[in-house]
């Protein structure tokens, strides 16, 4: 439980320096959303909690991690389905808990849970490969209890990443190249039975996929159509997007966050704020920062000591690679809207401590992992 | 060496699956920064104009109107600007109807009135359809006038009330209320169907347009350029920073060619008299609705006075207008009886008659004519004859065509009419006696400035008799004036106007300069010789002096007028006769020419006489103070 000095050699300073700088954005984006709000000023707390919790994390090894990792698992699926019973009666079921004026969302912690049960399953098989589709049962079970409880809540946001991340940790393992084909081909058709359900009866569609998440998820593919309603976030994001043009239109200087046409323009629209005030100069720069965040993880996930660990950071790429791409990509309408937040920049503690006990875990493996031949 | 083991068997599989994660990974990323560089570099430009159009909106601030002022300068009509609650439906923003009208009623009702009440009545002014009064796209005035606290609070809750807005308007202010009214007119929203005519020339949807007299007739000259805000708004079209501003240039001033003060006198006087006549105890007449006079300069065609009465206050246009408040108090008096009311001129046509009759040598100036009291003109079917007869069958003896004035003798008239037929024939007859009755003005527009002057009616029928004394087409009061303004003008017939100059506006409103200033234009010369006229003015000088019919009403003028008297048959069996006066003076040298019409006011001489009267004393005192 010691840190002894291999161990802060092995340390790797781009991932903190690369979360440091992260923090930077995401401070100025959201003073820049929120002006006359001390919202910012209480993400740099979050921000500091977060490193403290890191360190906590750095302190145990990642192989205790391991070892409770069903516990964990369950005490996740424990408090998902917890919200199954405290119904709000005027929103129905919601995704948080609400302790003392904090907003707490068992979701958030579930994806680092599940990652590490899933790691730990997969690290246990020891590389033996599935032969067939049905043997790949015990992986469905791991994301799909989690994910059914939050598509109730109903969080298809946030079910997606579980869906990623399984992905992700699936190819990382080495599942057959025609499994993933019959899992294309299963949503393929599954796709093919909600087109037909869309066309004929759209009562049960409806029920299936609410209305207001239809609009939403189509909108993007033509924002202008209904300019104030689904597609009025996409129009106003669009715009605060493209008027940032190459070097923007400077710090405190945007308008479209601020004055409130970015709608959540200091959480899920966060993105839309910083690419007006700093162009696509500043906008890239941040997408840089998460492309060599990544890079760092993947680099990890190969050097780690044992497969556990390799499994861990594919899942956390899995998970951070397609929140990234799906919350930048509804802002410039490469993707429908979703309500998922921009890890480590958009406003919001849930996330933001989740994402920091996600770090500490990489950095823990990265920390313990084998020494280099030459050492 | 287990440890070896696991190396060993984890480098073959898992990097390879690593690295096809990193491609993916890669692709991603990549696909994004490719479609932001889209979005932010080639269609950057296009996103900045829309961010502009997006959260900037202009706030037109209304022009003040150009004043009216009366010949000495002073203010008659100018404007206040009050804050006004507007409504515009808006088919892009959710807007709740109901709740906008409760929210309204709520801030509107007073302590005492009926809160479900003022929502209907706001919900009526918002006019949501279905069926709407006004097309969607214009937006609704809720209410004129509100104070500050109103204004505030609709600012503060803003979002609440999608649609509402409170702008500066200008609201006409009638300094002295329903004096003049019907000349001056009033300004109200442009008709539905006159929309598109005004946008054209620039107007917003709610501007005010003159709808009647002055105001419409000069709408051009009175309304202003408006001066416009631009302001950056928030999402909820919240005012966050003003970005510029133009200021509103005022409309330009009409200076009348009437004096407030005499124009108010000569209103006073019709006021009085039918006051009088309606209310005396012994045979009220109570048919009496209304009269009107005007005043000209004959040398000119300036108007000097153009009196209606009664009058209705053009500062309720402002507001919103009742049922009852419009068919009580406005309707029956909304129109300029002076221009558009025509009737019968009874004996006033007489000096033409006689002017005809010496024209066409039917008579000489030594002429003397018979008067037995009666004359046959005609027959009935069954045989029996028609005769004229003289008013109050008078027998008035030997007369000269002055003394035949000077008593209103229908008989001298009629006599001229007969022996002009002879000449002539009928068609001929009337042909000749209508050329002389357009020479004066009588049957056509005068041409003053208003928009809502009538022709005189012309009659199909060949009464050419009962024309020789004035009982067959009809005129305004203002042809009447025109006519014996030509006769005092010695046959110039001048246009009459009533705006003399126009002033450039200013917001301020202090005096700007001259930008036009109306010069006397002569319509026509009348082909008759200054002799034949001098005789007819002759004639209508003795009318007031003693043994005319206007001498008792004129006595005790320190100045010598001429005049003559009219009561002309309604043609309504129950109803009175009008009463008609004309005239001038001074009679050597006039400078004003004045006609009176009081219909169902009975005698011309009796009824309009005194209020002649009272028009040249009112001259005398206004004009010739010193």
């Amino acid at each position: 439980m010691d840190l002894s000095k291999k161990y802060i050699k092995y340390l790797d300073y781009w991932v903190i320096l690369i979360i440091g700088t992260l923090a930077i954005f995401s401070y100025f984006g959201i003073s820049s959303a929120k002006p006359d709000s001390d919202v910012a000023v209480r993400q740099l707390i979050w921000y500091g909690l977060g490193f403290i919790i890191m360190f906590v994390i750095l302190l145990i090894d990642y192989e205790i991690l391991s070892q409770y990792a069903y516990i964990f698992y369950g005490i996740g699926i424990v408090l998902l389905l917890g919200l199954l019973f405290f119904v709000d009666p005027v929103k129905g079921i919601t995704g948080w808990y609400k302790i003392a004026g904090v907003k707490f969302q068992p979701s958030e912690l579930m994806k680092i849970f599940t990652i590490l049960a899933l790691a730990r399953y997969l690290n246990k098989r020891e590389e033996k490969p599935f032969e067939s589709f049905i043997e790949l049962f015990p992986i469905f079970l791991f994301i799909g209890a989690p994910l059914l409880l939050i598509l109730l809540q109903p969080d298809l946001g946030t079910g997606l990443v579980f869906i990623a991340i399984m992905l992700s940790m699936m190819l990382v393992y080495g599942v057959k190249m025609k499994h993933f084909v019959i899992i294309g081909g299963l949503a393929g058709i599954g796709a093919l039975i909600l087109t037909m359900l869309y066309h004929f009866k759209e009562d049960i569609f409806h029920k299936i996929i609410a209305e207001y998440q239809w609009g939403r998820l189509t909108s993007f593919l033509n924002p202008s159509i209904d300019p104030l309603g689904t597609g009025y976030q996409l129009n106003q994001s669009l715009i605060a997007i493209g008027s940032g043009q190459l070097v923007g239109v400077g710090l405190y200087q945007g308008k479209q966050g601020k004055n409130n046409w970015v709608p959540e323009s200091h959480t899920d629209f966060i993105f839309s704020v910083i690419a007006e005030e700093h162009g696509f100069i500043g906008a890239s720069l941040l997408i840089l920062l998460f492309f060599f965040l990544i890079y760092r993880i993947i680099r990890i996930g190969i050097i780690s000591k044992d497969r556990y660990g390799t499994y861990i950071a594919a899942g956390l790429i899995g998970m951070w690679v397609f929140t990234i791409f799906e919350n930048i990509g509804m802002t410039i309408s490469l993707m429908p809207i979703t309500g998922i937040p921009l890890p480590f920049i958009s406003y919001g503690g849930s996330s933001l401590l989740t994402n920091f006990i996600a770090i500490g875990v990489i950095l823990n493996i990265g920390m313990r992992r084998k020494p280099l031949m030459f050492e | 060496m287990n440890s070896m083991r696991k190396v060993k068997e984890k480098k073959p599989i898992s990097i390879s699956r690593i690295n096809l994660l990193f491609f993916l990974v890669f692709m991603l990323f990549a696909s994004i920064i490719i479609r932001l560089a889209f979005v932010q570099l080639v269609e950057g430009e296009e996103y900045k104009e829309l961010a502009a159009s997006n959260r900037t909106k202009t706030i037109p601030f209304t022009a003040p109107r150009g004043l009216i002022k009366d010949a000495s300068h002073e203010v008659l009509v100018n404007n206040k600007t009050v804050w006004t609650i507007t409504f515009q439906i808006q088919e892009e923003r959710v807007q709740d109807f109901e709740q906008i009208a409760d929210i309204l009623a709520e801030i509107l009702a007073k302590s005492e009135d009926d809160k479900l009440k003022v929502k209907k009545d706001v919900l009526n002014s918002m006019d949501v359809g279905p069926g709407y009064r006004a097309s969607k796209y214009i937006p609704r005035i809720i209410k004129v006038d509100v104070d500050d606290k109103i204004r505030a609070y609709i600012e503060e809750h803003k979002s609440t009330v999608p649609g509402v807005e409170v702008i500066p308007d200008q609201m006409r202010n009638y300094i002295y209320n329903d004096f003049m009214a019907q000349v001056l007119g009033y300004s109200r929203s442009i008709p539905n169907d006159e929309l598109t005519y005004y946008q054209a020339l620039g107007y917003k949807l709610t501007d005010r347009v003159g709808r009647y007299g002055l105001e419409k007739q000069y709408e051009s000259v009175l309304h202003g350029k408006d001066g416009e805000y631009i302001v950056e708004v928030n999402s909820d079209y919240e005012k966050i920073a003003q970005k510029a501003f133009s200021n509103p240039i005022s409309g330009n001033n009409i200076i009348l060619t009437i004096d407030k003060e005499f124009q108010e006198r000569v209103e006073k006087a019709l006021e009085e008299k039918i006051t009088e006549i309606k209310n005396r105890p012994v045979k009220p007449m109570v048919d009496v609705e209304k009269g009107m006079a005007v005043v000209l300069n004959p040398k000119t065609g300036a108007v000097l006075a153009m009196a209606n009465y009664p009058r209705f206050d053009p500062n309720w246009f402002n507001g919103t207008i009742t049922q009852e408040l419009y068919t009580n108090y406005i309707m029956p008096y909304e129109t300029n009886g002076t221009i558009s009311g025509r009737y019968p001129i009874g004996s006033t046509a007489k000096p033409l008659t006689v002017l005809v009759g010496l024209e066409e040598d039917i008579i000489t100036i030594n002429t003397v004519i018979n008067d037995t009291g009666r004359i046959q003109y005609d027959r009935k079917a069954n045989g029996d004859p028609i005769y004229m007869k003289n008013y109050g069958n008078h027998v008035y003896g030997t007369l000269t065509l002055q003394k035949a004035l000077q008593k209103s003798s229908n008989i001298f008239m009629a006599e001229i009419a007969l022996r002009m037929r002879k000449q002539f024939g009928i068609n001929e007859t009337m042909e000749k006696m209508r050329y002389y009755d357009r020479m004066f003005g009588l049957g056509e527009k005068t041409g003053v400035d208003l928009l809502e002057e009538l022709p005189g009616n012309i009659s199909s029928a060949m009464n050419y008799v009962q024309h020789s004394i004035g009982q067959h087409d009809t005129f305004t009061a203002m042809q009447l004036a025109q006519y014996v303004s030509t006769i005092a003008n010695n046959g110039y017939r001048m246009e009459p106007y009533l705006v003399q100059a126009i002033e450039e506006g200013s917001v301020t409103g202090i005096s700007g300069k001259i930008i036009y200033h109306h010069e006397p234009k002569v319509l026509n010369k009348a082909e008759v010789s200054l002799k034949n006229l001098k005789a007819v003015q002759e004639g209508m000088h003795m009318v007031t002096q003693l043994g005319g019919t206007a001498y008792y009403p004129l006595t005790g003028l320190p100045i010598e007028v001429a005049a003559k008297t009219g009561t002309a048959q309604s043609g309504i069996r129950d109803k009175d006769d009008h009463a008609v006066f004309i005239g001038y003076a001074p009679y050597e040298d006039p400078e004003i020419a004045f006609a009176i019409i009081i219909p169902y006011g009975g005698t011309g001489g009796a009824t309009a006489g005194p209020i002649a009267k009272e028009i040249i004393e009112a001259y005398l005192e206004i004009y010739h103070e010193d």
